[in-house]
């Protein structure tokens, strides 16, 4: 796209209001990338703040060889799996009390929340293994092809197909068991 | 047991909100970390859309039209200020504004063929020499598209972004003016095209454009109406060798087409709709 080309442009020649526009336009995708994939807002935010506070000190010697859209797609996974790594997450929580995180994170003015509405879901991929709550969220919610997602896993198209399926299959179930 | 799009659907409902007056406090803490980093002159900012525009190979010379016409159009719809440029410009900006549709007819390049805007709707129609005809709705941000060999419009979502929106159309045109300006000799001749008085104002370009070491761009204005009636471009060579030249002549008539069945479109082709969700 003509635009992100011209505010990767600028951002390297130093123009502040070209990471504003960035941080317009790409900060809902990227927070609910984060926060799908983390089932925390707090946590998907931290992801993201660093994000755009690397690319605000790196500005000048950036080289982005994608698109900007992937670049900042592939930060905020990076951001993730080192969250995930270092157990820095939520742990799963029962449907009973994600009412009261709910709850709890609106009571703080919280700067990302998780809509109401998304709450069953979110906390029903949460308990997806991630690597399959990772091709869900990239692929429904990332607008990735299974073979983007391949490369980044690693791992062939087809297992990315059978961790998404699988995936969906566990989702399915626990949302099933959870309206019995 | 529920199908499997249903489920799909379900994750792809999952949304966040976000508190703006926090993601102000920020925007500003981001900022100053950036400042910091900073070390580039800001001056040169202004010039940078124009500098890239034209440096960049692979953006087609027809782009450069385009971008023109769209900083006109999109300056229009914002209805800014255009302060700091010339009093030509202010006048042609006055008068744009006082007109219905602009019609455009050019041979150049991928945009050859016909345009209308329809300023008041915010309507923009095309129709190519190759056949390819679309509309787009600018107010409700949708694309209309022609497939002739399926005899097919599909509409989908049109993102008002791209080549349109870059920041700030308003400094986008003083930008523009200011980089012909500085990057090369801008006179003004006075001509006269069918019988009407027309002053031009041209920019003589030198630089590495590619191929192109040498532009001349020439935008033509009524000296009665104050209409923007023409632009052309010359793309010379090393030598001196005009290698590439192309003109948009535009008008400005009461009406234009309704829809895009007024394109030429035949009244029984397929519609997809790609605007509505998926409900399977």
């Amino acid at each position: 796209m003509l635009e992100d080309k011209i505010l990767i442009f600028k951002l390297s020649r130093g123009n502040s209001g070209a990471l504003c526009r960035i941080y317009e336009k790409y900060r809902h995708y990227m927070l609910k990338i984060a926060t799908a994939l983390l089932y925390d807002a707090s946590a998907g935010e931290d992801v993201v703040h660093d994000v755009f506070m690397r690319l605000a000190q790196s500005a000048e010697s950036l080289k982005i060889r994608s698109s900007l859209k992937s670049y900042l797609r592939t930060c905020v996974v990076n951001g993730v799996r080192n969250k995930v790594r270092s157990n820095e997450v939520r742990s799963y929580v029962e449907l009973s009390k994600v009412g009261d995180i709910a709850s709890h994170e609106r009571s703080g003015d919280h700067y990302c929340i998780i809509k109401e509405t998304s709450l069953e879901i979110a906390n029903a991929l949460r308990q997806v293994p991630f690597e399959q709550r990772e091709v869900i969220v990239l692929h429904l919610h990332g607008d990735m092809k299974f073979r983007e997602i391949a490369q980044l896993q690693a791992v062939t198209t087809k297992t990315i197909q059978s961790r998404y399926r699988y995936g969906l299959d566990k989702l399915r179930s626990i949302l099933d068991s959870e309206v019995k | 047991m529920r199908p499997k799009d249903n489920i799909e659907q379900k994750v792809n409902r999952f949304d966040v909100d976000i508190n703006d007056q926090k993601a102000k406090v920020f925007i500003e803490s981001l900022l100053k970390v950036h400042s910091k980093n900073n070390k580039l002159k800001s001056d040169n900012n202004r010039f940078d859309n124009w500098r890239f525009i034209m440096k960049n190979g692979k953006i087609k010379f027809a782009a450069v039209i385009l971008m023109m016409l769209s900083v006109m159009t999109y300056n229009y719809f914002r209805t800014g200020s255009i302060d700091g440029a010339t009093i030509a410009w202010a006048d042609t900006k006055i008068a744009m504004q006082q007109q219905q549709w602009l019609h455009m007819t050019s041979d150049i390049e991928n945009i050859n063929g016909e345009q209308w805007m329809n300023y008041k709707n915010q309507l923009y129609y095309v129709k190519l020499l190759t056949g390819k005809t679309w509309m787009t709705d600018i107010v409700n941000q949708t694309k209309i598209e022609y497939d002739a060999k399926t005899n097919t419009l599909t509409k989908q979502i049109f993102e008002l972004g791209g080549e349109i929106n870059m920041s700030s159309p308003i400094k986008m045109l003083l930008s523009m003016h200011d980089y012909f300006s500085q990057a090369g000799e801008s006179t003004y001749l006075n001509e006269v095209i069918d019988g009407h008085d027309v002053q031009v104002e041209q920019f003589d370009l030198s630089g590495d454009f590619g191929i192109a070491k040498r532009k001349i761009i020439k935008m033509y204005i009524a000296s009665d109406s104050k209409l923007l009636i023409k632009i052309s471009l010359e793309d010379f060579d090393d030598k001196g060798l005009l290698i590439k030249s192309g003109k948009a002549i535009l008008k400005y008539p009461n009406h234009g087409p309704k829809d895009i069945y007024g394109l030429g479109v035949p009244q029984d082709a397929k519609t997809v709709d790609l605007t509505i969700p998926n409900s399977n």
